[in-house]
């Protein structure tokens, strides 16, 4: 028998629809594929195996196999709220959080016969970009280069934990968080597919919140058709989230064989910043090839605000995430400093909760929020901020999609890019302008690097155009 | 505009509500000057005319029926205090007797 654990989500679901495989058996296959990696790897933060197992033996009593995803075992990115599952966001504050609620996302997943293997590592409330913010351990990359005698690589973040188990086939798929790239680069690092759809396609009920206006779930698969399948038990209006929107959700999966033949796909010059790897430079050339061959016309465009949307993002993300993370007290759940007055208990609380990058965009959050600085740091970035949504939306009446790499670099070794903060916050310098302005965006393998690591092609879209993107990507998956 | 490690201090325990202690303090404040030479990057830019941009949705939501639609979850709202009593949460004495 094959091993069940390197199918793709819709092997897995053809398989399930036709009988052939036992929920049961899939879930075994993972738990041993955990039980052996989890040590090394430390993707997940909390394993559900035993409740996955008794999951799977009930639906095939019953011998239920329908649904988008009947019987399937997936991972879920610690920062969604699951009902009766510790959920920590993977942080110290909430280490003994155990939501009395279900996310939307997760209801729906669960709805469609998803199964929850376990809880995903990432960055602490999502902020990093390497997973080595997570109050549980950093996560292992477990792609390595030509020249590393162990896995010692990052798995990018903040999504770290479910790109790594999808990457090393400890799940079919799993759910991410993308604030700023953090689908997007992870899914690049570990040589996977994720998308960010469009803000509001999916509701953000339930899932712990950092930056309020740029937070979206999305996939994490082995295959854009895996992308497709899952996206779509994702996506859908919720009366629980005045941001999600009433649009109503494609069929993403029967659109994927449609031409793409005459789609013009734009070519952004900013999206080659200095520094950025040859490499990658050479893996945009041979993506370009590829759409070209597909029958796409490709054209030169200009972003001209691309260069502000980091210093954009890191004003208003960490001015969201401040006022977000306000609710961190002590007083309604989570960890507790005691302390004599309710003053010194906040303060002793957050002090020892809270890790060291947190804190770093907590203070600067506070701060271009403050009297004084408000107008001439947060105002002035929703100005900029408007900017690059402009240059996007006058770029997209010529262009379908836009095609340029999702990071500057491959998986670089665990330690690095650690003493200076901004030089971390630059693996997002290619995932953010998207974010900023609201769009779909994904990114697919590219093959690999000169040192034999994964690199991602990125395709972003006009807003809840998703199925065009899907399209595209499938075009490149299989080129590669 | 530079922040000082004096100003680092003050905002921690005046506004974000977090004890720092000398060390954290010494390095937050490294740390948050390079982010403020990062972001000090958008000064420049000429935004005359441009309204501030609060969210990526260029539609008006639509407002949901204002009804009562759950309730009576008192158990649930606090099962995760770290401390409660009689349904309520519990925190140090907030009044003196002096």
């Amino acid at each position: 028998m094959t091993d069940l654990t390197t199918l793709t989500l819709t092997q897995a679901k053809a398989l399930r629809v036709r009988g052939e495989v036992s929920a049961a058996d899939l879930v075994e296959a993972f738990s041993a594929a955990i039980e052996k990696q989890q040590p090394i790897l430390n993707a997940f933060i909390t394993l559900t195996l035993e409740q996955a197992r008794e999951q799977a033996v009930a639906m095939d009593a019953q011998n239920k196999r329908h649904g988008l995803l009947p019987g399937l075992p997936i991972g879920v990115k610690d920062l969604f709220c699951t009902q009766g599952v510790r959920t920590t966001a993977a942080s110290n504050i909430l280490s003994n959080f155990v939501p009395p609620y279900e996310s939307t996302v997760t209801a729906k997943l669960f709805a469609e016969g998803a199964l929850m293997l376990g809880k995903t590592n990432l960055d602490e409330f999502a902020m990093g970009s390497a997973n080595i913010t997570s109050a549980f351990g950093p996560v292992k990359n477990p792609k390595k280069a030509a020249g590393d005698t162990t896995l010692c690589r990052v798995p990018g973040g903040s999504s770290g934990g479910s790109a790594a188990a999808v990457a090393a086939d400890l799940c079919l798929a799993a759910t991410g968080t993308d604030t700023g790239g953090s689908i997007r680069q992870p899914a690049a690092f570990c040589g996977i597919v994720g998308i960010k759809p469009t803000y509001g396609r999916c509701s953000r009920y339930g899932i712990v919140a950092f930056a309020s206006s740029l937070d979206q779930a999305g996939p994490m698969t082995k295959t854009v058709a895996d992308a497709a399948l899952m996206l779509q038990a994702m996506a859908g209006h919720d009366p629980k989230d005045s941001t999600s929107v009433q649009h109503s959700v494609p069929d993403w999966s029967a659109g994927l064989g449609d031409s793409v033949q005459g789609k013009v796909i734009g070519i952004p010059k900013e999206y080659a910043p200095a520094g950025i790897h040859p490499d990658i430079l050479a893996s945009w050339e041979r993506a370009k090839t590829i759409l070209r061959d597909a029958g796409c016309r490709l054209v030169d465009v200009s972003l001209p605000h691309t260069a502000y949307a980091l210093p954009c993002y890191y004003i208003i993300a960490p001015a969201e995430a401040s006022s977000n993370l306000a609710r961190y007290d002590g007083v309604r759940y989570g960890y507790r400093e005691e302390a004599d007055t309710l003053e010194a208990m906040y303060a002793a609380t957050r002090s020892a909760g809270f890790g060291a990058e947190v804190k770093r965009r907590i203070l600067m959050g506070t701060y271009v929020l403050s009297a004084g600085y408000y107008d001439a740091y947060y105002k002035h970035a929703q100005r900029v901020r408007r900017l690059i949504y402009n240059d996007f939306i006058s770029v997209f009446q010529g262009v379908d999609a836009l095609l340029a790499p999702t990071v500057p670099s491959s998986a670089f070794k665990i330690g690095e890019n650690q003493s200076d903060p901004v030089a971390m916050y630059l693996n997002d310098v290619l995932t953010v302008p998207a974010s900023m302005a609201g769009l779909p965006a994904m990114s697919v393998p590219a093959g690999l690097d000169s040192q034999g690591l994964p690199l991602g092609w990125q395709l972003i879209g006009r807003p809840f155009e998703e199925g065009p993107l899907l399209t595209l990507a499938q075009r490149l998956e299989e080129a590669v | 505009m530079t922040l000082q490690r004096s100003d680092i201090h003050r905002l921690a325990k005046k506004l974000a509500k977090i004890h720092l202690d000398d060390a954290e303090c010494d390095a937050l404040t490294v740390d948050i000057q390079k982010i403020m030479g990062l972001i000090e990057q958008l000064a420049p830019v000429n935004v005359d005319g441009i309204s501030p941009m609060i969210t990526p949705l260029s539609e008006i939501q639509p407002l949901r029926p204002d009804q009562i639609t759950d309730g009576n979850q008192q158990t649930h709202v606090v099962a995760n205090a770290p401390q409660a009593r009689h349904g309520f949460f519990v925190v140090p004495k907030v009044v003196s007797a002096s």
